[in-house]
């Protein structure tokens, strides 16, 4: 009468093949001559170790060497890798810069997909609007030419038609920022807050504070193009005596006669504003 | 520094010495695995050598904490998981080579060993590859888990299964244990 249960039995018999032991031993016997269904795992344990015993010992493959093989596709491989970093140094060295293709025949940059149209559009009116208000306020026409302030009055150039500065709101808090838009002295104008409607945030959606904002900014936009497209830009006349830098003692001089030298240019820039925003649509467009 | 260590030291300086060594100590092992993987010798001699120069490529990544022999079967056993994938499904690898090694033999040979090697070539991938590591590799289950990438209690899973199936399989061909006499 065998002590072992059948859960010990199964433990001994899974610690034996674990363990590379032989599965026939007097306690595992024992449970299998008294328990049929531990019996025939135990004959199949006893089975597959002859089998293995013997599949262990019998020489089933001839040997094989692969020294050689192995060596001389290391060598090769070797080879293979120094002559590609080789041909990558003469490339290197023989590297020709492409042809110089006009630009009118180059193929068209592919548009990112995450660039639509219409965010193209906005981008480039706020670019616009960024590089084009200092210009307006005069800023950047006294910086770059070094002009005096009293000698040129800014009040002699012509201006843009939009009588008032950009002011931006902020559509979701409804409040118009503290800082308004640097202005000259001779360009200062009667400030006139942009109004945009707006919803209370926490009762609209998601999708209309967005067309909010894009509304927003696309109004934004379109007033700066009409500034942008009424402005007229002063450049030195064409010609040697514009081009040539005046001499120290004729500096005064030359200052007093800048604003007869002075082209006033007037660029109509509506064209490529009504361009860009033929291409952002009238209604509203569905938030993205 | 262990002797592997030192070995893969002598490889790492360029030493063909030591990388001929390398090969000679363990090709058996690689050779015999992949033949019982793939079951066809030129396919098994083919990615053989791929193992080892896969192996010098890699064998600055090797930890010298660890032993070299699961290290270089488990990229064996990468290589043979490969090759069978990108076999037609329809081919039978494990059983012909069986029938091929079997054939080598004498013409009544067909005993124990052979009914067994017969049986291996018709398990799972993965159970063939699992008991191979572990009956003739004679690697321990955490090293199969380590070389086969899964828990050792699947490798277990996979040994009890692979063991019934090759009884079973024994069983039908007609073999059966001669102790069983002894039992009544």
């Amino acid at each position: 009468m065998s002590n072992t249960n059948c859960t010990e039995f199964s433990r001994l018999l899974e610690e034996a093949v674990e363990s590379r032991l032989p599965v026939d031993t007097p306690a595992l016997r024992g449970h299998a001559a008294e328990c049929t269904g531990c019996k025939a795992a135990w004959l199949d344990a006893v089975l597959l170790d002859g089998a293995l015993a013997q599949w262990k010992t019998k020489k089933m493959l001839s040997p094989v060497d692969l020294t050689d093989a192995v060596l001389f596709r290391q060598t090769a491989d070797a080879d293979d890798r120094l002559a590609v970093i080789n041909l990558d140094a003469v490339r290197l060295s023989t590297v020709r810069l492409p042809p110089v293709v006009p630009l009118a025949r180059r193929p068209l940059a592919r548009r990112p997909r995450w660039l639509s149209r219409r965010t193209a559009a906005a981008a480039a009116m706020v670019l616009a609007t960024v590089v084009c208000v200092p210009l307006l306020s005069g800023r950047l026409v006294s910086g770059r030419l070094g002009l005096r302030q009293g000698n040129l009055d800014m009040a002699s150039v012509p201006l843009p038609s939009a009588p008032h500065p950009i002011v931006l709101t902020n559509s979701l808090t409804k409040q118009t920022p503290p800082t308004q838009m640097p202005q000259s002295s001779a360009a200062a104008r009667p400030v006139r807050p942009k109004q945009v409607p707006a919803k209370p945030v926490a009762d609209a959606p998601v999708e209309t504070v967005v067309e909010d904002a894009q509304s927003a900014y696309l109004d934004l936009a379109r007033e700066a193009a009409q500034a942008v497209a009424g402005a007229s830009v002063l450049v030195p006349r064409p010609g040697p005596a514009a081009a040539t830098a005046p001499a120290v003692d004729e500096n005064d001089r030359w200052v007093d006669d800048v604003g007869r030298e002075f082209e006033p240019v007037s660029k109509n820039l509506s064209q490529a504003f009504q361009f860009l925003f033929e291409a952002v649509p009238a209604e509203k467009a569905p938030a993205t | 520094m262990t002797d592997d260590a030192a070995l893969v030291q002598r490889c790492l300086g360029g030493e063909e010495a030591a990388a001929r060594e390398l090969v000679e100590r363990f090709q058996a092992l690689v050779f015999s695995l992949c033949f019982r993987m793939l079951g066809q010798r030129e396919d098994a001699e083919d990615v053989a050598q791929d193992v080892f120069l896969r192996t010098f490529r890699s064998l600055k990544g090797w930890d010298p904490k660890r032993s070299l022999k699961p290290w270089i079967l488990a990229i064996a056993a990468n290589r043979c998981r490969t090759a069978l994938k990108a076999r037609p499904r329809n081919t039978v690898g494990g059983a012909l080579h069986l029938n091929e090694a079997v054939a080598a033999g004498s013409a009544d040979a067909r005993d124990l060993a052979d009914e067994l090697e017969t049986a291996v070539g018709g398990l799972r991938d993965d159970y063939r590859l699992c008991f191979l590591l572990f009956y003739q590799e004679e690697l321990s289950c955490a090293e199969i888990a380590n070389v086969m990438t899964c828990p050792e209690g699947t490798v277990k899973t996979w040994l009890h299964r692979a063991r019934r199936e090759l009884a079973e399989r024994l069983r039908r061909r007609g073999v059966v244990p001669n102790v069983e006499y002894q039992l009544h």
